[in-house]
């Protein structure tokens, strides 16, 4: 039986139906592979704004490593900071505090720089001139940081001989078993301990180092050098190495992600401190640190005990430490994490640090921030420091600061309650 | 009814000739079709196993690292919407693992001038900065960076073979870092352990040479975190091997960098220039004469 025709109207409103079938095939052909293209979700999402990353082409400059540097770093900065009164620091400590506004303007020549003396020995040089100007008038102050020499033997041997700023700890804002540190330090714009710790003085000492696949010893023996006065260009060797003193710092290999040392100290007249620090990597992104150092609270230096000092408190023992993580986020900035114990101060803290290269996607630009929390004492202190790189030398940066709260210590030493800070650096080179 | 409907429609006579003519037009509608797809895909059920997808990786390894103890220059250029931001220039100091299985790295920074001295360590996990103007080491961790775009693990020597198993994905034809198409081999890289620095890569390598020619880095999750093109290839130390890499940032695209390699050198690199507690005392200049017979 023939099926029924279908209407003439419907089958004569198709004419050259095959052409039709052929041409729809190609469409949904032509259609499906360029869904097909599409739907490739990692296809090359470029060129973006008319830009191919595979045309681009480095610079005809293409850097040749820096010319050989002088190691001179030239700083501008003006300062703008607030003290409190004199008269504050005869009341109690929690009278009402006046501020006066101050100015500093400072030119400094910071020089580091090593060369050698053969092919086994080394002679290093690192000192910082400054000219202050502020409404007390005029000062210039010079800081010999560090003046050695350094000779490599056979065997991983090492020996070392002059004024060198050993720094121990892997705190990143309180360091215990940085037993150099005391009588070192420098004044400067800044409130962050690692900065305070690379603008230091040196100590004097002959040192002995041993390295190798087990790790490394260093010995060193400081002399006393009871000599200077307290002029701000004077060596200052009498902060440094008052007393003769010895230390031993042994650093074994433990694995990949652990590393260990441990220190000893003898200072004449005061009985042994010891001291060790510890990370571990626990992640891709989280380093633990932790840092401890046991002494007598008598070692601590006079100028630094607090008010509630007595002197059965010379005999007691105490332990300091810093407990601290360090995260890198995937976006870029790096943070620090630390609760601090000073106990021979008996002061705790927390403390914060921020370190960001390029925040926020910024070009050529560096953000610092820190805060410590007093714990114990409700003082506060903290900072922030942006860096702007104008180049490979030249340098601006922004520094803003500043603590609040009361100390009965702070106040004996008339401390700074705000400042402000706008600097240019410039790294010099050249050959010499 | 007009004459149309009268008069019936070729279409539909139903003679033995109409019904080839259509599935003549289907057929030749559906080639064109094809025509127009993109390249053709492989089979996706070829056999290949993955020992030899790991001889394949192997191979790309040793055709990037050069054989033993060397240095190399690395300068990374950054682009920004297509306009170079910055530069820097490093010297790469690798040594093989005493198991051979990887490379320790020293990092020399040699520019910008700010940076000049600063070194970056690694040792396995173990990943220590050093500045020279604070004489302090300072651990890092692996994830954070201190090359911009370029991860530390992008710019170090590494041995992908020891730190990701290889499966074979595909062949298929791609477009190289030069605009050319290339037949490929496409592998799926998974990491061994948990502290590399890319959970996964797909990497695809030349069909013939074992060349690299791209990868793209994901997260655990999948997530595309940048692109590498590896071309410029040159005739270093007797072997053709990548001199440029670019790095395209998989959720920005308009942040490139450039990492070009020049100088390679066979050096014998001496075992405490790897350790923490030298990074101090190193200055890169200590007597290493090259290796004797060009092999360390």
């Amino acid at each position: 039986m023939t099926p029924p025709e279908p209407s003439g109207l419907t089958r004569c409103a198709r004419p050259g139906k095959p052409w039709v079938i052929m041409a729809l095939t190609a469409l949904l052909g032509a259609w499906t592979a360029g869904t097909m293209a599409q739907a490739d979700p990692d296809g090359d999402p470029w060129p973006v704004g008319g830009i191919d990353p595979l045309a681009l082409q480095a610079g005809d400059a293409t850097a040749e490593a820096s010319p050989n540097p002088l190691g001179l770093r030239v700083e501008l900065s003006q300062q703008w900071f607030e003290r409190q009164s004199p008269q504050a620091m005869e009341v109690h400590d929690i009278a009402p505090v006046t501020a006066i506004p101050a100015q500093q303007q400072r030119l400094v020549l910071d020089f580091r720089r090593e060369w050698q003396a053969g092919s086994t020995t080394r002679v290093g040089l690192s000192n910082r001139a400054e000219r202050l100007w502020s409404s007390t008038g005029p000062e210039t102050r010079n800081a010999l940081r560090e003046a050695y020499i350094s000779h490599r033997w056979p065997g991983g041997w090492f020996t070392d001989a002059g004024r060198i700023n050993w720094h121990n700890g892997v705190g990143s804002g309180f360091n215990p078993t940085d037993f150099l540190r005391d009588g070192a330090g420098i004044e400067q714009a800044t409130r962050d301990p690692r900065t305070l710790r690379e603008n230091r003085l040196g100590t004097v000492m002959l040192r002995q180092q041993w390295l190798g696949e087990a790790g490394s010893i260093q010995t060193a023996l400081i002399p006393a050098l009871p000599h200077g006065n307290d002029s701000p260009r004077a060596f200052g060797w009498w902060r440094t190495n008052s007393r003769d003193a010895m230390l031993l710092k042994v650093a074994p290999a433990v694995s990949q992600r652990t590393t260990f040392d441990a220190i000893a100290y003898w200072r004449q007249g005061d009985k042994p401190r010891w001291g060790a620090n510890l990370t571990y990597l626990a992640t891709d992104a989280w380093v633990l640190h932790a840092e401890i150092a046991y002494a007598q609270r008598g070692t601590l230096p006079g100028m630094l005990r607090p008010p509630s000092w007595q002197d059965s408190d010379d005999r007691h023992w105490r332990l300091d430490h810093v407990l601290g993580a360090t995260w890198a986020s995937t976006l870029g900035p790096v943070w620090t994490f630390e609760l601090q114990r000073d106990a021979r101060r008996q002061s705790r803290a927390a403390f914060i640090r921020l370190a960001w290269e390029k925040p926020f996607g910024l070009p050529e630009t560096w953000l610092a921030a820190l805060l410590r929390q007093d714990l114990d004492q409700a003082q506060r202190g903290w900072q922030i420091k942006l860096a702007w790189h104008l180049n490979g030398r030249h340098s601006l940066s922004m520094l803003l600061g500043g603590s609040a709260g009361s100390s009965a210590l702070l106040a004996r030493q008339g401390s700074v309650r705000r400042y402000g800070l706008l600097a240019w650096q410039m790294d010099l080179q050249g050959n010499f | 009814m007009s004459e149309t409907l009268n008069t019936p429609c070729p279409a539909t006579r139903r003679s033995p000739s109409d019904t080839p003519a259509i599935r003549r037009a289907i057929d030749l509608g559906l080639l064109v079709g094809l025509l127009l797809m993109p390249g053709p895909r492989a089979l996706a059920d070829e056999a290949v196993s993955d020992a030899q997808a790991q001889a394949w990786l192997e191979s790309s390894d040793r055709i990037v690292n050069l054989p033993g103890s060397f240095a190399l220059r690395n300068t990374l250029t950054e682009f920004r919407h297509g306009r170079q931001s910055a530069q820097s220039v490093l010297t790469v100091f690798a040594r093989p693992t005493p198991d051979g299985g990887q490379f320790d790295n020293l990092i020399r920074f040699e520019s910008p001038a700010r940076d000049r001295g600063k070194l970056m360590l690694r040792n396995g996990l173990d990943l220590w900065f050093h500045d020279p103007a604070t004489r302090a080491s300072v651990r890092i961790s692996p994830q954070q960076r201190l090359l911009g775009q370029a991860s530390n693990g992008d710019v170090m020597s590494t041995r992908l073979a020891k730190d990701y198993a290889a499966s074979f994905v595909r062949r298929e034809d791609i477009r190289d870092g030069d605009r050319q198409t290339r037949a490929t081999i496409q592998l799926r890289l998974q990491a061994r352990r948990k502290d590399v620095p890319y959970p996964a890569i797909d990497y695809w390598i030349d069909a013939s040479s074992q060349r690299p020619v791209r990868a793209r880095y994901r997260s655990a999750e999948g997530r595309l975190l940048k692109t590498a093109y590896f071309r410029k290839y040159r005739d270093v130390l007797g072997v053709e091997r990548p001199t440029e890499t670019v790095i395209i940032d998989g959720l920005n695209p308009d942040w490139v960098t450039l990492m070009t390699q020049s100088r390679h050198r066979l050096q014998d690199i001496p075992g405490t220039w790897m350790q923490r507690d030298y990074l101090p005392r190193f200055t890169g200049n200590e007597p290493s004469p090259p290796p004797e017979g060009g092999r360390p």
